[in-house]
């Protein structure tokens, strides 16, 4: 057994981490750019509150010039009573809107006035003045010794022209404390600032659905990734573990992949053969088969199944069953092949063993269908013959009858004085004619109706039958017959509710039952009638002291025109039809008949026949 | 009328032709015997009688025939027919009573059932006749 592999082994899951550290190199970025920001802004609020008091310089300036200042202060330096007049000026006018230093210089960068005062008469050249001087306001942050403190201030230094000279005569320089400045720049850097970390949180809380987003879909993608490497890891398992040979080979046919399945069936190690071609392992005459297969796979197709040789390194040759399927890259062009190859030698032997079981069992079936078919011919021909009987039957049994009907009717006619007067002697002789008429009739009639039977046009005419009144008809005509023969003839009839029947089948049943008992009763004898009801049931029952039927021929006495022994040797006419027709009848009822009967004996027929309906129809009387 | 029941008797075959017109007429009947279904259909109309006994297998016209035809004529519409019949099948029995007819009888029969029935469908229409001509 081997270790399972780690790629096999259940991941565990780390999302929390995951998102915190996006969230985190998130927030990393967006503050940066945050104070990317932040600098820019800080740059542009300066320089527009510098702008701001700049052009307030200016708009004092000129103010101040316009009111207050004349050309000849750019000249030379001011005397001192000009001097304190400009004290005065500045103090009162510029220096509300914290200006802590103004100062005029002539158009050779001199002081011509300072409030300062040590500054006049001085030459204080600068780039801001050279600029001013060339017609440009221009600003600078500077650090000024003023009365004995040093302070930041923003020098502002405007061009001042006489009139409409085009050349500045001069220039006003205004330094105002930077602190008034920084105060504006620091609040409305506050301002921006606060409004740019909300903005910044916005958008970072709003981020954090979309990274759970990314995330999640990250994670996913990283499950497929471990569930595909498991698939691969597991498959190769299977490879691994096969017994088959399965086989990898490039669009050359040189071996790439070779399983332990392979080695134990070709007997090459895969170090041995990964690097030579699968052509090793095919016997000399089926290169070509190679080759065939070879060309199905180029042409992008499979072999499935094929049987086929291979040549094991030893020199033998082993029956493999042989499926390759064309490998493909994405572009759908084939690189090389996988090969299985099962070793089918025992199946081959099960196959030969198998082909010959069957071939003796064609040859076993062949014969039983030889057999068979002389059977079948053998049936049909009986069947036909069968047929021709039963037409017979029908046949016969309807030309019958209408002699005899004119027989037994001009009989019966004579019998009863329609042609003159009888003497004993004519009347005992027509007696015999009319006997022997009606058992022929009886014959017939019973023909009849075994030929109906086998055309299936045996029809019952049901109606409701009490079946002990039929009954007590049947006994009333057999009583002469049993004075005739002696036999004592007993009856036990129960009540039993009436039932939905055939009566004069019922009656031909009773009829048949009865004169066969008398039939087969000696004189002295008995036979006794009962009809009893057992559950939803009427058993009727004709028992009698008579010959009996041997045990060996008591299963067919329901067969057609079978007698038995005892009617044959004491010569008892019948048909052997009675209890046939009895039992046809008495399963059409849905009823059924059995007989008991011991040699010497006596017989006893038992008929049951199920009330059905009417029982219903009893009890709800 | 006549105190003597008419009955019209019809069979191909004259044996039992005879046969039937002697038990009846033994028994107290008029008989009118046809030879065939044409010659009963004819006579029961020339004189209705009180009865029909019709063979049911007989050349021209066969008992069904002859039973539909009485049974489309008025004067003969009511009469009691019974169809006599040799065939096998006991499906002809109840085609005859689909077609018309009162009862069947089957060969071969013996005189006597042959008078009982007849009695007891004359008997059975007495009544009604009576009825009809008060």
């Amino acid at each position: 057994m081997k270790a399972s592999s780690p790629a096999l082994m259940p991941r565990t899951e780390r999302p929390p981490r995951l998102v915190l550290r996006f969230a985190v190199y998130t927030g990393c970025v967006l503050l940066l750019a945050g104070l990317a920001m932040l600098f820019i802004l800080e740059r542009d609020i300066t320089s527009g509150a510098e702008q701001r008091v700049e052009s307030q310089s200016r708009a004092v300036a000129e103010a101040t010039f316009k009111q207050h200042l004349t050309r000849t202060d750019f000249v030379r330096p001011v005397s001192a009573k000009r001097r304190a007049k400009l004290d005065m000026v500045f103090q009162d006018r510029v220096f509300l809107a914290g200006v802590v230093q103004a100062t005029l210089y002539d158009a050779d960068r001199r002081v011509t006035y300072s409030t300062n005062h040590s500054l006049i008469g001085r030459t204080r050249p600068s780039d801001t003045l050279e600029s001013a001087l060339k017609g440009r306001p221009d600003r600078s942050v500077r650090v000024l010794d003023i009365a004995g403190e040093r302070t930041k201030v923003l020098h502002t230094t405007v061009p001042v022209r006489s009139g409409s000279a085009t050349a500045p005569i001069g220039a006003l320089s205004l330094a105002q404390d930077y602190r008034t400045i920084d105060l504006e720049i620091r609040e409305a850097f506050q301002h921006a600032a606060a409004i740019l970390g909300l903005a910044l949180l916005v958008l970072w809380i709003s981020l954090i659905p979309l990274l759970r987003r990314t995330t999640n879909q990250l994670r996913a993608r990283n499950q497929q990734l471990a569930d595909q490497s498991r698939d691969v890891a597991q498959l190769a398992a299977i490879v691994e573990a096969s017994d088959d040979a399965i086989t990898r080979t490039s669009s050359d046919g040189t071996v790439v992949t070779w399983n332990p399945g392979a080695e134990r069936l070709f007997g090459w190690r895969a170090d041995e053969i990964v690097g030579r071609k699968l052509a090793v392992v095919v016997p000399p005459d089926r290169l070509d088969e190679l080759s065939s297969v070879a060309r199905r796979i180029e042409a992008g197709e499979g072999v499935e199944d094929h049987e086929t040789r291979a040549l094991r390194k030893d020199g033998t040759e082993v029956d493999v069953s042989l499926t390759a399927s064309p490998i493909l890259d994405d572009a759908g062009v084939v690189t090389g092949a996988a090969v299985i190859s099962r070793d089918i030698t025992h199946l081959k032997q099960q196959q030969a063993q198998l082909e010959a079981t069957l071939a003796k069992e064609r040859v076993a079936r062949a014969d039983a269908e030889g057999a068979q078919h002389a059977l079948a011919e053998q049936n049909e021909r009986l069947r036909e013959l069968d047929r021709l009987k039963d037409e017979f039957i029908a046949l016969v049994s309807h030309e019958l009858r209408t002699p005899l009907t004119s027989i037994h009717g001009y009989l019966e006619l004579v019998l009863d004085g329609g042609a003159g007067e009888l003497g004993p002697e004519q009347q005992r002789f027509l007696s015999v004619v009319e006997r022997n008429t009606k058992r022929l009739m009886q014959l017939v009639g019973d023909l009849l109706f075994m030929a109906q039977v086998e055309a299936g046009k045996l029809a019952l005419d049901l109606e409701e039958v009490d079946l002990k009144e039929v009954l007590a008809e049947c006994l009333e005509a057999a009583k002469p017959v049993a004075d005739d023969r002696q036999v004592e003839l007993v009856t036990d009839l129960a009540e039993t509710p009436s039932m939905l029947g055939d009566r004069s089948r019922l009656a031909q049943v009773l009829d048949n039952l009865i004169s066969n008992a008398l039939k087969f009763t000696p004189a002295d004898g008995r036979v006794s009638v009962r009809v009893s009801r057992t559950g939803r049931d009427a058993v009727v029952q004709v028992a009698d002291t008579g010959v009996g039927i041997p045990a060996e021929e008591q299963d067919r006495l329901f067969e057609r025109f079978f007698r038995s022994s005892n009617a044959m040797e004491q010569a008892i006419p019948g048909t052997g039809l009675g209890l046939t027709i009895a039992k046809t009848i008495v399963e059409r009822h849905e009823g059924s008949i059995e007989i008991e009967s011991a040699e010497g004996k006596g017989t006893t027929v038992r008929v049951r026949l199920p009330l059905g309906a009417a029982v219903s129809e009893d009890v709800a009387a | 009328m006549s105190p003597r029941p008419l009955v019209l008797v019809a069979d191909d075959d004259p044996d039992i032709l005879l046969l039937m017109t002697l038990t009846l007429e033994r028994d107290g009947y008029d008989v009118v015997a046809a030879k065939d279904g044409l010659g009963a259909l004819e006579a029961a109309v020339e004189r209705v009688p009180h009865l029909v006994l019709l063979d049911l297998m007989m050349p021209g016209l066969d008992g069904y025939e002859v039973t539909r035809r009485l049974r489309v004529e008025p004067a003969t519409k009511d009469l009691p027919i019974v169809i006599v019949t040799a065939a096998a099948e006991e499906s002809q029995a109840a085609r005859a009573l689909d077609a018309g007819a009162d009862a069947y009888m089957k060969k071969p029969f013996s005189p006597r059932e042959l008078l009982a029935k007849t009695a007891a469908l004359i008997l059975e229409r007495r009544p009604r006749s009576r009825l009809a001509s008060a």
